[in-house]
Parts: C-alpha cells; structure tokens; sequence
C-alpha cells in the first residue's frame, strides 16, 4: 500500500517535480545553518589571528638534590602571544555582492542567510499547521459526516459561526492578545481560525461516500462502523485530505507571513515573513531594492507550487483510473 | 432436493414513513422457499420488489420499517431480532446481489481486499486462508484468479456482477436474494450469469430470490413464480404453469407485454394506465382501474390469494377471490 503510494508519486512527472521542489525546500530547512554564510542576525565578521608568538628565556626558580644521584628544578618561560582582531561591519542597505549574495538590510544582517534560515520556520510553521489543522478536521468531518445526529449538528453549528468570522481579523486580534514567544502561538492561532473550511468540505465528502452504494453493501455485509470509516471511506478520500492538507499549509505559510509582514508576529523570529515586514518599514520597495523583497517572495510562491505539484500524484493514488497501467 | 421449508413470510406488511403518509410497498405479503428453490418475484417499478427484499435481509434504513408480519428463516422468525443478532444471518446464512455492480464495489481498493475483507468481517480466520476462499470463489464464478488484484474500473459490468455473486456466497449462504442483478447488463451477458446461478445452485444447493421487472427472463429458469402488484402478490404458482395459463389478468397483461420469439408476429397488449400510488391505494381491487376485465364489484371488494389448481394461488374475482 505504501509502496504503491510512493510509486505512483514517483511516476508522476508533475508530482516527482513537486516532490523535489518540496524535498529540497524540507533539505534546506533541515540543515539551514550549514548552507547559510553569516548567522542570520549579525551584523559584522569578526577575524582573529596571531600575529607574533614571542618565548622568553627561562628562568630557574628552584633547585634541589633529594639524593645524591639526583637533580631536581623547576624552570619558568613565559610566552607572549600577539593577536589581531579584526571586525569588519557589514555595510547598511547594500545590493548584491560577492560577500552578500542578496545584499544587506537596513541592520547590516545578509539576507541571503537570512532567507535560509527562514526556510526553516515558514516551512516548519505550514507543514505543523497544515498536518495539525487536517487531523483535528478530518476527525471533527468523519464523526459529524458518517455518525451524524447531534454530533453532526453541534460541529456544524461550531464550524458554521467560525466560516462567518473573517480569519484575518481573529488573527490579528488575537495575535495582537497573546504573548509571542517562539512560533507555537503563531501555530495554534494559525490552526484556530483555519479548521472550518477543511471541516466543511471533508464533511460533505463523508457525507456522499456514506450513501454511495459500496459504502451501503459494506454496511450491509456487516462490517464494523470503525472498519468502514476507515477501510471504505478513508482511502476514497485521501486526493481531497491531502489537497486540503496542501491548501490549509499553504495557507498557513501565507498567513503567518501575512502576520508577521503586518508586525503581529514575532518579529525577533527570522522567516520570511519577517524579512518582508523589515524590507517593507524600511522602504525597500520605494527604494526599489529587489534583493530584499523578491526573494521570500518567489519562496512562497515556489513552496506553493510544491503542493499544488504533489497533489496531482496524491490524486492518482485516489482515483486509480488516473493511473497509467 | 430436501423439501424443507427454509424461509416463511407471514402477512408482512413494510413501507416507508414519508411526509405524504406512510407509504406501505409490502402489503399483507406471504409466501414459502423450499430448500434450493428458485422463486422469481416479478412486477413493475415501484410494486415493492426491493422493499420485500431489504426487508428480509432487514436491511430496511432511514425512514424504511417493517410494520408487522413474520420472517421465518431456518425455523427463527428474524423480524424482530436485534441488529447484533441479525449480523449473524446476514452474510453468513441469506446473503444479496445489489442492484448496481457497478456501484456496489469500492473503487479504490482492489477485488483481493474487498473480498477478503468480506470474509473477515464475518469469519475468524487469518488473512492467507481468507485470501484462499476469495480465489476458491471467484473461480467458481469463472474469473481467473490473477484478477484478484484488479481494480473494479478495470473490469466488464459482467464481471463486476459475477464478482458481486461471488462476494455474496463467500460464505456459502442458504439463501441468495438478488435484486435485480442483471438489469444493467446486455441480455448476453444476462444469460451467462443467469446460467452460472443455476449452475452454482445446483453445485452449493442454496435457494435463490430473483426478483427483476423482465419477466421473460424468470421463465424457465425460475421453479416458481411470484408475481406482484402495488404492493401485494397477485398471482404465484410453478412458473412454467404460471406461464402457460397466466390465470390473473395483470399477469396475462405482463406476458403479452413481451413478444415471442418464435411464433407469429401480433401486436403486443401490455397494460393500459399506470401503477396506482401507495399511499392511498385504491379500493377494492388494486388493479380494478386499469383492468380490462373489471366489474363494479372490483372495485368495493378486495380479493383474497386463493388457492387455485395443485400449488397454485391467484388474487382475482375470475380465480374466485370474492368469494
């Protein structure tokens, strides 16, 4: 089953380019501190070397014969070490060049490092808040799909009042409310005012799979409620969880740079998000500084194409009259 | 063949809750299976077929019930047995074709794993043994056993059907309930599965419920004959005496309604008007308003199945209903 699924994305061109696009993106973020040239919020390289290394005479400091056949001293060198220290700052606001391949902010910190260790947040954020949100939805439209009754109308009910109530807004008030440290909050913000909209449509998608008539013949032959949740229904549903998985992602990458570009986040946190939010007060538009803003940019979009991209392989795997025997 | 009763229906009246009424689609409906007998319930849309069907699977859903009335199978009236109790008859002791094979099996998964999964669902046994009986099955029913890990999209409508007969006898059930297997099928393929069910019967010995609105295709392969009308039973009886002298003027009307093949070409009867709805069913005779032999009286009175010739039952004034 496994190995059918990895295959059938592999095959796929358009999924196989999703995937590398996806891999190379998880790669960078995993090992961000490798690749990036400067820690992403210095300002300056510091250089020390040695200059001179001068040793003295030594000097004698005590002698003693313990025994006749035995001679016994302690000597004393002193050795000095010359060094020298250079710090070399990094210039404000500066374009491309050999040593800052994507130029400098406003506080001299390179931005091509900073972008890479971006990478890791905003795609830490998208996935943890994409697989978080899919769960809590996917179990909140299995129970009010299939089981129905009053669950189905209480998660309805709760999932209709949070459709009405923009998300941008909560987020910002609630940002706004709550202490940022780190981007666990950001998550959870991300993940609460994200969960309707997957809710809805896996719920319908429940809701037609149940009256299928396979679904109907397995219910009927006797097997167990959990059993056709998850043997019958399940599986005829993995193309839309993972296309929602992809969208609530990356939506959340959207949004939580959204949030930190507006300066609700954390804005001591590096991800792209904040770098657009720097490059934006710092006017790097007016300057016309594409260096600054450009780069996130075409990251989240390439991050989104990813998805867009894997999801065609994950919909083969659904639908197995899409593949090719 | 054992001449022992296996299923007994007794005055079984079912029918769905809607906003317009209860509509009752089996009403006051008995009849007997022996052993390895082959009843044919035919009818047109809507005449409650599949709703006596479901509902001695008691697979009666959502608004569906059984108003009153016994199913006996195998000696236990199961019309009012609990759904835990109910799971182990079905499947295991009276099994169904659905309607549609093209709808009934689950797309996503292969013929291995939903066959399996049938077999495990209802027997303890491990996966490799299931597995055993799956191929055992469906080679029984002429489909070779590396199409196993097919799946459905892969597969003719026939095959899809004769995977759906095979999915239902897994468990070698006494009774087979078929709900209209073949109507989405070209009359080809509906005599090779016709075929292979009587060929199965006759090799595993179960007793079969075919119910279809084709009547021609009943004849000689069914043993007897039901014939339903708006709900009730009009006519039953040994379908090749049922079809020589159709004695109930709806099934007269039936058989005129399909040409023969072999003698003169005449133009075909069939039945003027349309099947009366359930909710209020007419008075007296419930085929009174469209047939061409009723009097007055038809429509007042409502005629009894009264045992006509040796086996024989007939619903009707002419059959001596009234009296």
């Amino acid at each position: 089953m496994i190995k059918d699924f990895l295959r059938t994305l592999v095959q796929n061109r358009k999924s196989l380019t999703g995937l590398i696009l996806l891999g190379t993106l998880i790669v960078v973020a995993l090992i961000a501190p490798l690749i990036a040239p400067y820690p992403p919020k210095s300002d300056r390289t510091e250089r020390t070397i040695l200059v001179e290394e001068a040793t003295g005479d030594p000097e004698i400091v005590s002698e003693e014969y313990p025994d006749k056949d035995i001679e016994k001293s302690v000597y004393s060198v002193t050795t000095k070490k010359t060094w020298e220290k250079t710090v070399t700052y990094f210039p404000l606001r500066s374009k491309p060049s050999k040593g800052h391949i994507l130029g400098t902010n406003h506080a001299g910190n390179d931005l091509f490092s900073q972008l890479i260790m971006g990478t890791r947040i905003s795609v830490f954020v998208g996935l943890a808040t994409g697989l978080f949100v899919t769960l809590v939805s996917l179990t909140l439209a299995l129970l009010a799909g299939y089981i129905g009754g009053v669950l189905d109308d209480i998660i309805n009910f709760f999932t209709n009042v949070f459709l009405v109530i923009p998300g941008l807004p909560l987020m910002i008030v609630i940002g706004t409310y709550i202490p940022m440290h780190g981007v666990l909050p950001i998550i959870l913000i991300l993940a609460f005012t994200s969960w309707p909209y997957p809710t809805r449509v896996l719920r319908s998608q429940v809701l037609t799979l149940k009256n299928r008539d396979f679904i109907r013949a397995s219910t009927m032959m006797g097997e167990r409620t959990f059993f056709v949740i998850f043997r019958e229904i399940l599986p005829n549903m993995i193309s839309i969880v993972m296309s929602e998985f992809f969208t609530v992602s990356l939506s959340a990458i959207l949004a939580e740079a959204t949030l930190e570009f507006i300066g609700v986040g954390n804005i001591t946190v590096v991800s792209w998000g904040t770098i657009l939010y720097w490059a934006q007060a710092n006017g790097a538009i007016l300057m016309g500084a594409w260096w600054w803003f450009l780069p996130p940019g075409i990251l989240i979009a390439l991050t989104g194409t990813a998805f867009v991209l894997v999801n065609f392989g994950i919909d083969e795997i659904s639908n197995p009259r899409l593949r090719k025997r | 063949m054992a001449e022992k009763t296996l299923l007994q229906i007794d005055h079984l009246k079912a029918g769905y809750a809607t906003k317009a009424g209860f509509v009752r689609a089996v009403d006051d409906v008995s009849f007997s299976l022996r052993r390895g007998e082959f009843l044919g319930i035919a009818g047109e849309s809507g005449c409650g077929k599949s709703t006596l069907a479901y509902a001695v699977m008691r697979l009666l859903r959502d608004n569906a019930a059984i108003e009153s009335g016994r199913i006996v199978f195998d000696g236990t009236d199961i019309a009012g047995l609990d759904e835990r109790a109910m799971n182990e008859y079905r499947w295991t002791k009276m099994a169904m074709v659905f309607q549609s094979a093209m709808n009934a099996l689950n797309p996503v998964l292969s013929i291995e794993e939903q066959l399996v999964d049938a077999v495990l669902a209802h027997r303890n046994v491990s996966k490799s043994e299931a597995r055993g009986i799956a191929t055992e099955m469906l080679e029984l029913v002429d489909i070779n056993a590396d199409r196993l890990s097919s799946f459905p999209h892969q597969l003719s409508g026939g095959m899809r059907q004769r995977i759906m007969i095979a999915m239902a006898l897994l468990l070698r059930p006494d009774l087979l309930i078929m709900d209209e297997p073949t109507t989405a099928l070209d009359v080809v393929v509906q005599r090779s599965i016709l075929q292979k069910i009587q060929e199965l019967r006759m090799r595993l010995g179960f007793s079969v419920i075919f119910i279809t609105h084709d009547l021609s295709l009943l004849v000689e392969i069914s043993d007897s004959l039901a014939i339903m009308y708006a709900g009730k039973i009009c006519e039953y009886g040994p379908s090749r005496e049922l079809y020589a002298a159709p004695e109930h003027p709806y099934t007269k009307g039936l058989m005129s309604s399909f040409p023969t093949l072999t003698g003169p070409i005449t133009r075909m009867g069939g039945i003027e008007g349309q099947a009366p709805g359930l909710i209020n069913p007419p008075q007296g005779c419930r085929f009174a308003p469209r047939c061409s032999s009723a009097v007055p009286l038809c429509s007042d009175r409502e005629p009894a199945l009264v045992p006509t010739s040796a086996g024989r039952l007939c619903a009707c004034r002419l059959c001596g209903g009234m009296i």
